[in-house]
């Protein structure tokens, strides 16, 4: 494709220093279904143009979703003049110089409309296979995504990539109050565990039967992977040095410093293919890597992309986004225990099998809340009791911070309130307060 | 680009589709931030597309594209169709309402068109905000400024006759700020939002808003008091009663998810369709949404399904009385839509969506409500929220909060906390105010998600006897 290109030559010469020109192709096929019907399949197909540039330290940004050469050389102009009346952002110190090289990915090849028809097979049997198993009502979502890029930068960056991803999502409903919830996701449609998901949903749903309000107070907590993820794409977002410098971010200040428990690691690992946020470059051409936020307990690094190294005097963790630095893959580290046998060992205590609406009191402290949703079991000597009517109020700084154990079960999370994808253990948590609505 | 519309519905027709509608959408849309005084980033976007969504076989199935060369578009429909033939063995057989087909044009005036307002102008709205923050002498490390305008113009067609033209543009502004008191951080975040042109923005006095809430919190902080325990009154300000309609009112009321279809996204519902009737507040709770208030951000005149909108009644006297519907889950229970299918751009399915929520105003000032307590908090404003996903069990932080003793407002307090499920907090409502204000808000549901510019508010309202949690 030219364009890119055309579009990068215009923005040096009408005089911009930096010019960051992406073009993306997003295709996707999905199939979405309730009350174990399919209920609507999506197919889209569209492009888009974004164009970053700085005119004397003036940064202005556009996404072109309207295409032709006419039109997109008509916007650099329009950028130009657009930046011309803007005053100027001090913090902003330019873009990765390359060029650079780039690590090979596997090649892997599918035609999306061939795997959307896979897609409502595989949803049509996951619906009969869950029937099977006793359950009497299944919700969820099939998703494949074939995406192409294209970056030319004037740091003399011009690279491509293209990728898959799949995703599903089944939650599994024995009556109107139990259910159970599993995810899945992979860069093969073959390594998509379609079954394992309503084997995993299904199982949660039917142990939850006839739940009884549960006691607020204080619990030692095992969140299964898709709550633990959940708590970590949100604590992650505190990485971001933007976040840092927003007021968003529990770990402003903390360079270098304890912010979880010793047995703690987490990474933001683009270079993990079977993560569906995986890319060789990020948003300014720079080589991806793996980047370790937190080892063993300590703060090791914030985000950073090109500009914002510069000002504090790093290196950038090529984690740079169109406008911020943020994470794409992120990685906990797994430890060697069962969550089985921390349950079966647990005297008194909750599984959390997955949680809903986090919001935060104050990001910068780290004051939040969260409500465990489908599954949620009192442990008492090692047994499982359904209880309901849940919440977590509690401090996420503090409570990475009583991370007792990692389990073996580390796998990838995508789901609706996880947009990050995160390979995550099941966490054990202790000492976490556990809230109730006044009837 | 109607022809390329009407095409659409004409391959369809012939290939035996039953339904067919195609929607074309083009927005412009420019956006500003402000990060501690520095301006971050600034920028615009441009975009046109392509929905078709149809019934064949009695499958349902979506599709769009922004490549509109007429190739593209015949692939489109082509796939589309494949996919609803594919699905239809597994598929909920899809019926629609019976409407009339509608022809229409409108669009929203604008005093001053957003896009003629230069890039400098906006700019220089924001950092007058950000002045206005730092005269308040207050330390406010963290001050994140956003403000932004689209203009999106639309033509939906559709098979049985419904033609609709719009052109609505709209104003948006969001604040974060981190003010450091005491040695505490305290954090705010609020949105505004209107349909309309520039003035929309500049008739809000945001410097006012922002420095007269930096000085609230900061007092608040320094004087306020833990939250009295055991049972208590309380009077909840129009932002909190606001939040908590849109949560446990707007949300359980959308018929898709009573019916399920939300279940793995966005959830189900306390309510089921046989709950229309049904006691669910004292009879001082009446609850409206209303697509057409001229100038809201949640304004239309037209649903993304060509159905005309019109002022929907949720709660009523304390007695749930309407669900919010799209053309299919009317078909589904015996009804006719009430205009609630909206989309947030050409490449998402219309969902049912909330639009203006409100609690109706009652006859009483606000001070009159307080003079009526003799324990009690005055909640005007928030920081944290959440609620399950039936929306039964909810939680608001207080951020602006006063205690109430005997009729009267006398301090501060320090973030008191109402967690109360959905029918305890409308039992115990016994008086409304007529204060009512809106704000507004980006509502998320459906997968990929679609983020909804909506409008919520209300009076002040009383509640009686409740528990405060910690």
């Amino acid at each position: 494709m030219i364009l890119p290109k055309k579009v990068l030559m215009e923005c040096k010469k009408l005089g911009a220093e930096d010019a960051v020109v992406s073009l993306e192709r997003l295709s996707t096929s999905q199939v979405k279904f309730s009350n174990s019907k399919i209920i609507t399949t999506e197919n889209n197909d569209n492009i888009g143009l974004s164009i970053f540039l700085s005119l004397k330290k003036r940064v202005v940004v556009t996404t072109l979703r309207e295409l032709s050469v006419t039109s997109a050389l008509k916007s650099v102009k329009e950028l130009i003049s657009f930046a011309k009346t803007l005053p100027e952002n001090k913090d902003y110190n330019g873009i990765a110089e390359g060029p650079f090289k780039y690590r090979k990915k596997s090649k892997y090849s599918i035609g999306i409309d061939e795997a959307g028809t896979k897609g409502i097979m595989q949803v049509s049997e996951a619906i009969k296979k869950a029937k099977n198993l006793g359950i009497p009502k299944t919700a969820g979502v099939w998703e494949a995504n074939y995406a192409t890029s294209e970056l030319h930068t004037s740091g003399n960056v011009a690279a491509s990539e293209e990728g898959y991803s799949f995703y599903f999502s089944l939650r599994a409903f024995t009556d109107k109050n139990a259910s159970g919830h599993s995810v899945c996701s992979s860069t093969k449609l073959e390594d998509l565990h379609v079954d394992k998901s309503v084997d995993e949903a299904s199982g949660i749903a039917k142990l939850y039967t006839n739940p009884v309000k549960i006691m607020p107070g204080k619990y030692n907590v095992l969140f299964y992977p898709l709550a633990a993820a959940n708590l970590i794409d949100n604590a992650a977002q505190s990485a971001s040095i933007f976040s840092v410098e927003s007021g968003m971010s529990f770990w402003a200040n903390k360079l270098g410093k304890k912010v979880a428990n010793n047995n703690f690691t987490l990474y933001d690992d683009a270079t993990d293919d079977t993560g569906v946020g995986s890319c060789r470059f990020d948003a300014e051409g720079v080589p991806t890597k793996k980047v370790e936020i937190i080892g063993n307990g300590l703060l090791k690094t914030y985000l950073h992309n090109t500009s914002t190294a510069k000002k504090y005097g790093t290196k950038t963790t090529a984690n740079a986004g169109l406008v911020s630095p943020e994470p794409r893959n992120l990685v906990v580290e797994g430890g060697n225990v069962n969550k089985e046998n921390i349950i079966s060992q647990m005297d008194k205590g909750l599984v959390v099998t997955n949680l809903w609406y986090t919001r935060f009191q104050n990001n910068a402290t780290g004051e939040f809340s969260t409500v465990p949703r489908d599954g949620l079991f009192l442990v008492k000597k090692g047994k499982l009791f359904p209880v309901r009517d849940a919440r977590i109020s509690d401090n996420l700084a503090n409570m990475l911070m009583q991370v007792e154990k990692a389990c073996n079960d580390q796998r990838w999370i995508v789901s609706w309130e996880v947009s990050v994808p995160t390979k995550t253990p099941s966490l054990l948590i202790n000492n976490v307060r556990v809230s109730r609505s006044v009837d | 680009m109607q022809q390329l519309a009407d095409s659409v519905i004409s391959a369809a027709k012939i290939k035996g589709v039953s339904y067919t509608e195609a929607r074309i959408e083009s927005s412009k849309s420019s956006g500003f931030v402000l990060k501690n005084g520095i301006p971050h980033v600034s920028g615009y976007d441009v975009s046109k597309g392509l929905a078709v969504r149809l019934i064949f076989n009695g499958a349902m199935a979506f599709g769009s594209t922004n490549i509109l060369d007429k190739a593209s578009v015949t692939k489109l429909v082509d796939s589309v169709i494949k996919s609803a033939k594919a699905s239809a063995p597994s598929a909920l057989k899809t019926e629609f309402s019976q409407e009339n087909p509608e022809k229409a044009s409108y669009q929203v005036k604008q005093k001053i068109d957003v896009r003629t307002v230069s890039p400098e102008k906006k700019l220089s709205l924001l950092q007058d905000i950000d002045k206005a923050i730092l005269s308040t002498k207050k330390s406010v490390p963290g001050r994140y400024l956003i403000l932004g305008d689209d203009y999106v113009e639309k033509f939906f067609v559709n098979s049985e006759g419904t033609r609709i033209n719009s052109i609505i543009p709209k104003t948006n502004f969001t604040y974060f700020t981190t003010l450091k008191e005491k040695g505490s951080l305290i954090q705010r975040y609020w949105q505004y939002g209107a349909s309309g042109g520039f003035e929309t923005l500049t008739a809000l006095n945001l410097q006012k808003v922002l420095h007269d809430e930096i000085l609230t919190l900061s007092k608040n902080t320094r004087e306020g008091v833990k939250a009295p325990t055991g049972k208590i009154d309380m009077v909840l300000g129009p932002q909190i009663v606001g939040i908590v309609v849109h949560e446990s009112a707007g949300h359980p009321g959308e018929a898709d998810r009573i019916l399920g279809r939300e279940a793995a996204q966005a959830g189900e519902s306390f309510l089921s369709i046989d709950s229309a009737g049904k006691k669910i507040g004292s009879d001082k709770v009446t609850i409206i949404d209303d697509p057409s208030i001229k100038n809201s951000f949640g304004y239309y005149e037209f649903d993304d399904e060509g159905v005309k909108a019109r002022k929907r009644y949720l709660y009523k006297n304390g007695k749930i009385t309407e669900f919010l519907h799209s053309r299919q889950t009317a078909a589904q229970t015996s009804t006719i839509s009430n205009a609630s299918a909206r989309s947030s751009s050409f490449d998402r399915e219309p969902l049912v969506r909330m639009a203006n929520t409100y609690f109706e105003c009652g006859e009483y000032s606000e001070e009159e409500l307080i003079e009526g307590v003799k324990k009690g908090v005055l909640m005007r404003t928030f920081m944290e929220w959440n609620i399950d996903d039936k929306r039964f069990n909810q939680k608001y932080v207080g951020a602006e909060a006063y205690l109430i003793e005997n009729g009267k407002i006398t301090k501060p307090v320090r973030q008191p906390v109402l967690e109360i499920t959905t029918p305890k907090l409308y039992s115990s409502v016994d008086a409304a105010a007529n204060n009512i204000e809106f704000h507004a808000g980006s509502c998320g549901k459906g997968e990929p998600m679609q983020g909804m510019p909506v409008w919520f508010g209300g009076p002040s309202i009383r509640i009686r006897k409740v528990r405060l949690g910690k």
